[in-house]
């Protein structure tokens, strides 16, 4: 693959070209394709030891990569150093300057590029407005909380105009409530700068909140990329299926005409077909909130599954219920119901009662069991 | 319930008293007998006088050791700090072999300074070279005191998250403008700590500078060598100026410290330009 084919340049901020990293034998990341559109707002998700904190690294310019190549607006910067590269990092710890006040801390970037005078002043002021900390210019990142903090940090690369800012984790280090607060924050900071965020998380719902396309990294490969609604609905892998959300997963065999075939003989059908060897055996997914409980009385929809399962227990949580049952052939099966629902599917679950359990053909995932990487 | 406690608390009290008395009273002894007007440094009291102060004031030999030992102390202080901190600075990355070079800087506190003062004196004589205040005697104060230098600064150069030295070089700024305007002020109290404390080692070094100072004199050597021939309370004057003026030097510099921090804040709240 080569730069030049890939490469739409005014649209793309960042790229990594078949971007792989090892630390000695290790291998950190492996063959990382990346393209980060302008003005877009990017994360990387995946579980610690994904590699996600290395790519963002390599793209602040404090790892290099071990082959392929980083650019930033069309510009190979793979040998820079971080301090010539036009992109900023918004640290996890914050890495807030405590010997200076806020307005040093913001101002420092500006300053290491001669900015001086009202300029500067401008700047730094409009940079905290920004952040909404117009007023604590002359505070010590000590005096302040967690959040603010990181809005400091925030507006301490912002007011660098970076190409793409890069963001490490940045709210994991705060409580729940702040972090809800902070995230609807960033969104919309991002809306009034516009500039592309990388946004590097471990948390799956922060990803579909924020970002417009995630991409999903496991142990160093990067498993899928699109919009939240894509990876959440399509997950390319049995890993990012798991890793978003969550899915009842039920081993079988795969049939060519009939679908997957299931220990009972049970057969789900299914759209994700295609590429699936004959008799192979394969896992097939639904999502809890998929599924529903069907009637007796309701005739049988030809785009459904229909499945008959026992009900073990019902639990409340307030504007949904978790049902927990068992299927006909031995694999436990959780749905999610909205309270709302008709009240005559409700009756027909209870502890103890069959039932039976319908859900969309199209909601049928499929994954071949490949090797132990796609299994587990 | 209470007499236990109580026991406890006046068995801590006395102990306390015991270990305070056996570090000050020798101290406070020698003081009082400064002031004895008395040809020897004993009892009885025979009266107040400022004699001794004047006749230390006034000794020349006593003032060229005096500022032998000060010179040498600055040095030592700045030297050995300039060591700790290169060598701290080296362990935050990760080198080969770092157990084996932090063992190798830090036997020289293992071995009895008698015996690492007469091994450099043998290798000085070996060797024929010159052995005075600025080569052996610096040579070997270096030796004794940058493992305390080290052992001062590293804790603070560890603690400091390197985060923060990234994202100032994330911001701009070269490798060494980070160093010197993030770094460095950060880690600056441990820097001083260190130099008052080796300018202070070296300024009470007796042994390793007996064998290494050749013909010169510091001012722990004048004072042995007074006592050796010729003791008068004017020893203990001296004494009690040299005590006095290191007190003044550890005083001092932890004032610094606090006022430094005093005008950390103030930059804070007063951000010009």
């Amino acid at each position: 693959m080569t730069a030049a084919a890939t490469k739409p340049a005014e649209q793309t901020d960042l790229e990594l070209i078949g971007v792989h990293k090892s630390f000695g034998i290790k291998s950190v990341l492996t063959d990382i394709n990346v393209a980060v559109r302008q003005g877009e707002f990017l994360a990387i998700l995946g579980p610690s030891g994904s590699g996600k904190s290395t790519l963002l690294k390599i793209v602040a310019g404090f790892e290099r990569q071990s082959t392929g190549i980083v650019t930033l607006r069309g510009a190979d910067v793979s040998d820079l150093p971080p301090y010539r590269r036009n992109v900023n990092t918004v640290f996890q710890s914050y890495a807030l300057f405590p010997h200076m006040s806020v307005f040093e801390n913001v101002a420092y970037g500006l300053r290491r590029k001669g900015v001086k005078g009202t300029v500067l002043r401008t700047r730094v002021d409009e940079a905290l407005e920004l952040v909404n900390l117009s007023g604590f210019a002359e505070r010590a990142p000590d005096t302040l909380s967690g959040g603010e903090q990181q809005r400091v940090a925030i507006a301490r690369a912002l007011v660098n105009r970076p190409a793409v800012l890069l963001l490490d984790e940045p709210l994991s280090a705060l409580d729940l409530k702040i972090r809800r607060r902070m995230q609807q924050e960033l969104k919309r900071i991002h809306e009034d700068v516009g500039t592309t965020f990388l946004y590097v998380t471990h948390d799956q719902e922060e990803a579909l909140v924020l970002a417009d396309r995630i991409a999903v990294m496991r142990s160093g490969y990067c498993e899928q990329i699109g919009t939240g609604a894509e990876i959440y609905h399509q997950p390319a892998t049995r890993f990012v299926a798991d890793f978003i959300g969550e899915t009842n997963w039920f081993l079988g065999v795969f049939d060519n005409g009939a679908g997957i075939i299931m220990r009972d003989g049970t057969r789900l059908r299914t759209k994700a077909a295609h590429g699936v060897a004959n008799n192979t055996r394969v896992e097939a997914g639904v999502r809890p909130e998929r599924i529903r409980i069907a009637t007796g009385r309701e005739p049988c929809r030809p785009d459904e599954n229909r499945i008959s399962a026992t009900i073990n227990k019902i639990v409340f949580q307030g504007s949904s219920l978790r049902i927990e049952g068992r299927t006909s052939w031995g694999d436990s099966i959780e749905l999610q119901q909205q309270i709302d629902s008709e009240v005559a599917t409700l009756a027909a679950a209870e502890p103890g009662k069959s039932a039976t359990l319908a859900w969309d053909i199209s909601a049928t995932l499929l994954f071949q069991v490949l090797d132990e990487r796609s299994a587990s | 319930m209470t007499a236990p406690q109580n026991v406890t608390r006046i068995a801590f009290t006395v102990v306390a008293a015991v270990v305070l008395s056996f570090l000050y009273v020798p101290v406070l002894t020698l003081i009082v007998l400064s002031f004895n007007d008395s040809v020897s440094i004993s009892l009885p009291w025979v009266g107040f006088t400022l004699r001794w102060y004047g006749e230390a004031l006034a000794n020349v030999g006593a003032f060229n050791a005096f500022v032998n030992s000060v010179k040498l102390g600055i040095c030592v202080g700045i030297i050995s700090t300039l060591i700790g901190l290169l060598t701290a600075l080296a362990f935050r990355r990760a080198i080969a072999g770092k157990s084996l070079v932090l063992a190798s800087l830090l036997i020289p506190l293992l071995i009895p300074g008698i015996v690492l003062a007469v091994a450099q004196a043998v290798l000085w004589n070996v060797a024929g070279w010159i052995m005075n205040l600025w080569t052996s005697t610096l040579i070997g104060h270096l030796i004794y005191t940058s493992p305390f230098a080290f052992l001062t600064i590293f804790p603070r150069v560890h603690r400091f998250d390197p985060n923060i030295e990234s994202a100032a070089m994330d911001l701009g700024a070269l490798p060494l403008v980070a160093f010197w305007t993030i770094v460095l002020p950060q880690i600056a109290p441990g820097l001083v700590a260190s130099f008052l404390f080796c300018f202070t080692l070296s300024f009470d070094e007796f042994v390793r500078t007996l064998f290494l100072i050749g013909s010169q004199n510091t001012l722990p050597i004048y004072l042995w060598s007074i006592i050796l021939n010729n003791p008068s309370p004017q020893t203990s004057a001296i004494a009690i100026l040299s005590m006095s003026f290191s007190l003044v030097i550890v005083a001092t510099g932890s004032m610094l410290l606090r006022q430094r921090r005093l005008i950390g804040r103030r930059s804070i709240t007063e951000p010009g330009s």
